[in-house]
């Protein structure tokens, strides 16, 4: 025995103190549970049976997107969904046929939907209808004053709203209700099933912006489950606690809403697929980038995405998903030909004055090159006036694969320009060492002759062109194009601002941007010039043409473009920039099977010249004082939400599909 | 002789507590796959069905281990449990908003649950050791509060009021049941009235004040933890005297009520079985006490005697505490329902705790 006998005697009487202890506390217990069962047990069982208070989300509005002059973008509405939940609904036929009729869908389709309803927790709401119209609101709610629709309600929602329809809607993106990949990749950890993120473009790469955090809340719902209006909870039981939601950042961005539509209207008009891209030259600012074919956002950011919109879209071999533009490449063509005068003259290998005769083609070992045109005597200027590609085959030989790779890097072809955007292609630059390593065999002079005229292996994207171009235009410097000018909190803060930056100043003498920049003021500006017929009245165009071959130019040598079917028939590719100095404006077009790139200069000059209406309809602005320039949209101006919900007007948009792309000069191959 | 020492096993075995306990168990599981139906995750039954297999080896393990090898591992266990206390501080991971869990791969221990064993053991090996003997002062009582406070720390760093409540609330139980001398109450007593508002003041937490006021005054509460407490009343409440009946709880079966299948288990059980269930619950509970303080009274030493009782006012504290909060009498602390609430280092810490009291009652007999 360890301790004292006498201690150890006394504790066992006192254990029996300890019976009468815990009795004591447990009966304190007790009568609680009495007053709680039995004294409040009926009012407490009314208010479990019809009276509810519910934790439920209340959902982040997510910024608004604003063009560089403040007009909205995308912006939010009110959206009514119908949801069911399963734990009162009687699914009787009878009910499911009242149901669907005021929902204003078949039976059938009702009973397809219903069937999910019945695997999910009988407390969950499950979606019904979304984005139901002022009729199927009014209906359900007749039917619910009438005592049908046991556990049907209404839920108010905020679903996203893209004006601007299919223009720039790759760029945009669009939202989508999170998969539980989104869930478990988010880096904020706050995503829950049911919440919105974006799902492509803008709205992906800023969704940590956009997206804002959901709140909670406490809505008190009746004994169908339907949201009650009366105050009833908050008076019985003194309070209804909530967690606000935080919106989220409004982002403003480079582009110009009008711009973008004369160059949507550019392409459209002349029912070219392809893209336009406008940038800045003074600061890598992208003012415009379109896309054909496209699509209306709409109908892939609600809360009910059908498998077959969605499959239309991903499946069209014509792919409207796509934002060529940065994630697509092509053949530069004759575009590609001023990094090549660029080259010789960098290397002073030829100058402004050095000429060559162009007998129409060129023996180089056993095969004949054509030129499109008999050119004989040219200049490096009339060369590139006249794209003579005789000239810049026996220019390429001469600066070699290697130099001519050098210097397209040089202004940023073949890799990223690095703007923030998912999915931006890199292109292709050839040089002898890619050749060895992707094909282990040496280059071969032949393959300069390809490159030499943008063809064979070069491959470019939009914004790279256009980049290039506009570090032409410039004297060398090459910014880093950029889409977000800025990010704002919602008391009107700057959060983050984008200040330019240079990818790279080229270092080349200014007579040699003098030299080739007088080309391409020929190019547009000197009969005989390539794309005369996009003269502007407004400015002075500078630019070059360009072809992208679809099918090798020796499976048609002898048939003209516009004969041959639409989907063999060229790119057609101008890039330029305006005015001839200092230019403010650099622009990029790709018209698909437009057969010329003259045919896309029609589009450069469009857009150019909607630039320049713009600035100088803003200076005259400035210029009378009793008008000083607002910088909100002008009221009239301001898109206001449709009248009707549902989102009207055909999903995909292909110009070409209405008519064949219009072929108005430039019958010859370049 | 072989068949006279069988027949003490079997005589000697305490049928009681053992009946109780598995009653208890029994509605607890029954109750759990109501509270997680609603939830829609019915794995969480069959894990807490393998969690009472498990326990019960260990039990059956335990009540044939001699206590005077408790006797000499109650100070090594101690420091062990002090340990993993503050690992898992430091790398333990985080859920529910606080650090609790240690991940072993397998499942999740919680040192908190079995901190609470430890201290039994090593306050009944301190009392038996410390030859002087009741009546205590507050001055002989410094180093058992010196065993205690490391705990009590570590654990609302976690931070885990609830569990470190209980730590001070039975390691005290046992010191009261030795004996306090009378003017140390009253110094308690006074001091308590003091220090009680300064640490509501400079020690909680933010969300730990919340709670205090939620209990005080529902009405005034901004964000919500009153949402709890008011759904578990409108639960127990709507019960009445019958209950609704099994898995026709609507507020359960709603998913009202936060960690329903955890904490908050017993408005599930009220809701479904009415004042009556409560009551006979709550019986079930009483007659275990009532077991487990006989096995007190019939130890044949010190340290047995202690220990059997550190146990005993474990169950009671863990159910008048739960219970307590559920129906709104006490404020919303991590206390879970024991042998009930789903979770496997609570009900491992009970089936070891009635092992132990299994253990201790065989005993007198054997000698």
């Amino acid at each position: 025995m360890i301790g004292r006998e006498d201690e150890v005697r006394e504790y066992r009487e006192r254990v029996k103190a300890f019976y009468y202890i815990f009795f004591f506390a447990l009966c304190l217990i007790g009568t609680r549970l009495f007053y709680l069962q039995i004294l409040k047990g009926e009012d407490l069982r009314k208010y479990s049976d019809g009276n509810r208070l519910k934790k439920e989300r209340l959902f982040a509005s997510r910024g608004i997107i604003y063009d560089r002059n403040g007009k909205v973008i995308v912006d939010n509405r009110a959206s009514f969904d119908v949801v069911l939940l399963s734990q009162y609904y009687s699914f009787t036929p009878e009910a499911n046929e009242k149901l669907a009729k005021a929902l204003e869908i078949s039976v059938e389709d009702f009973e397809k939907r219903i069937s999910k309803v019945s695997r999910a927790p009988s407390f969950y709401p499950v979606l019904l209808k979304s984005d139901v119209s002022k009729d199927v609101i009014a209906a359900v709610e007749m039917g619910a004053l009438n005592g049908d629709f046991k556990g049907v309600d209404i839920e108010a929602n905020v679903q996203r709203r893209y004006p601007m329809k299919e223009i720039s809607a790759q760029l945009l993106g669009y939202t989508g209700e999170v998969d539980t990949k989104d869930i478990s990749t988010d880096p904020k950890k706050q995503l829950q099933p049911g919440d919105y993120i974006g799902k492509m473009g803008i709205e992906r790469f800023y969704d940590n912006y956009l997206r804002g955090s959901n709140g909670v809340g406490y809505v008190e719902v009746d004994a169908t489950g339907r949201r009650k209006k009366s105050e009833g909870a908050e008076k019985l039981l003194g309070f209804v606690a909530q967690d606000e939601p935080v919106s989220g950042k409004d982002i403003y961005l480079t582009l110009d809403v009008d711009l973008e539509k004369a160059a949507a209207d550019a392409l459209k008009s002349r029912n070219y697929n392809g893209s336009v891209v406008a940038i800045d030259p003074r600061t890598g600012e992208i003012l415009a980038m379109v896309n054909y074919p496209s699509y209306d956002p709409q109908y892939i950011s609600g809360r009910e995405v059908t498998a077959k919109v969605w499959n239309l879209l991903r499946d069209d071999p014509d792919r409207p998903l796509r934002n060529r533009a940065i994630q697509d490449h092509y053949p530069p063509g004759s575009t590609f030909k001023l990094f090549i005068a660029l080259g010789v003259l960098g290397e002073k290998k030829a100058t402004a004055a050095s000429s060559i005769n162009c007998p129409g083609q060129m023996r180089f070992g056993k095969r004949s090159f054509a030129c499109w045109k008999r050119h004989g005597t040219v200049d490096l200027i009339h060369a590139i006036k006249e794209s003579c590609d005789v000239f810049f085959y026996n220019e390429g030989l001469a600066l070699g694969i290697d130099d001519i790779a050098k210097y397209a890097r040089m202004f940023g072809l073949g890799s990223r320009t690095g703007l923030n955007l998912a999915g931006e292609a890199k292109g292709l630059i050839p040089d002898s060492k890619w050749k060895e390593a992707r094909y282990h065999e040496a280059w071969q002079p032949g393959e300069t002759l390809s490159v030499a005229i943008g063809q064979g292996a070069v491959d470019v994207t939009p914004i790279q062109l256009v980049d290039a171009y506009a570090a032409i235009g410039n004297g060398g410097f090459l910014w880093r194009p950029f889409i977000v000018r800025k990010i704002e909190g919602k008391n009107g803060t700057t959060l983050e601002e984008t200040k330019p930056q240079l990818t790279r100043k080229i270092d080349l003498p200014p007579d040699v941007f003098d030299t080739v920049k007088e080309g391409l003021f020929r190019v547009v500006n000197e009969p005989g010039g390539t794309a005369t017929a996009s003269h502007s009245k407004k400015t002075i165009i500078s630019g070059k043409t360009g072809t992208a071959q679809v099918r090798a130019f020796t499976d048609m040598k002898h048939v003209s473009c516009p004969q041959l079917e639409v989907k063999d028939r060229h790119h057609g590719l101008f890039v330029g920039y305006a005015p001839r100095d200092n230019p403010t404006i650099a622009v990029v077009a790709i018209a698909e099977h437009a057969c010329h790139g003259s045919n896309a200069a029609h589009v450069v000059k469009d857009v150019i010249d909607a630039y320049m209406d713009k600035q100088n309809a803003a200076l005259a602005k400035t210029e009378s004082p009793a008008q000083v320039a607002s910088p909100v949209a002008i009221p009239g101006e301001v898109v206001k939400p449709k009248p009707k919900p549902v989102p009207e007007g055909p999903l995909v948009i292909k110009p070409s599909e209405v008519k064949p792309p219009v072929i108005e000069s430039g019958n010859d191959d370049e | 002789m072989l068949k006279s020492e069988n027949q003490n096993v079997i005589k000697t075995f305490n049928v009681g507590l053992v009946v109780t306990t598995l009653l208890i168990f029994l509605v607890g599981s029954l109750t759990l796959f109501s509270a997680t139906k609603g939830l829609g995750y019915t794995g969480l039954y069959r894990a807490q069905l393998i969690w009472f297999v498990l326990g019960s080896l260990v039990g059956v393990g335990l009540m044939f281990l001699d206590s005077q090898i408790l006797e000499k591992l109650a100070y090594p266990i101690y420091a062990v449990c002090l340990v993993l206390l503050m690992v898992v501080l430091v790398i333990g991971n985080i859920g529910g908003g606080s650090q609790r869990w240690l991940n072993l791969g397998f499942f999740r221990l919680q040192p908190s649950e079995f901190a609470k064993l430890a201290i039994i053991l090593t306050f009944a090996k301190y009392f038996t050791d410390d030859k002087k003997g009741a009546p205590y002062s507050l001055r002989r009582l410094v180093i058992p509060g010196l065993i205690l406070f490391p705990y009590v720390i570590l654990i609302l760093k976690q931070p885990d009021i609830g569990t470190a409540g209980i730590l001070f609330l039975v390691g005290a139980s046992m010191i009261v049941f030795l004996k306090v001398d009378w003017k140390s109450w009253i110094i308690v007593i006074v001091a308590a009235a003091v220090l009680l508002p300064l640490s509501y003041k400079f020690a909680l937490r933010d969300y730990q004040r919340e709670r205090v006021h939620t209990f005080l005054d529902p009405g005034r509460d901004p964000r919500g933890s009153g949402y709890n407490a008011l759904q578990c009343k409108i639960a127990v409440g709507s019960g009445q005297i019958f209950g609704k009946g099994f898995l026709k709880g609507t507020q359960a079966q709603g998913n009202f009520i936060p960690e329903q299948h955890t904490d908050f288990i017993f408005s599930v059980f009220a809701e479904e079985r009415g004042f009556v269930g409560g009551v006979i619950l709550l019986l079930l509970y009483f007659i275990y006490c009532v077991f487990a303080l006989r096995t007190v009274s019939r130890t044949r030493d010190k340290f047995q005697m202690l220990l059997a009782f550190g146990c005993t006012a474990l169950m009671f504290w863990h159910v008048f505490i739960n219970v307590g909060m559920v129906s709104g009498v006490l404020p919303i602390v991590g206390v879970t329902l024991p042998l009930f609430s789903y979770g496997g280092s609570s009900l491992m810490t009970f089936m070891i705790s009635t092992a132990l009291l299994l253990n201790l009652s065989r005993k007198r007999y054997i000698f």
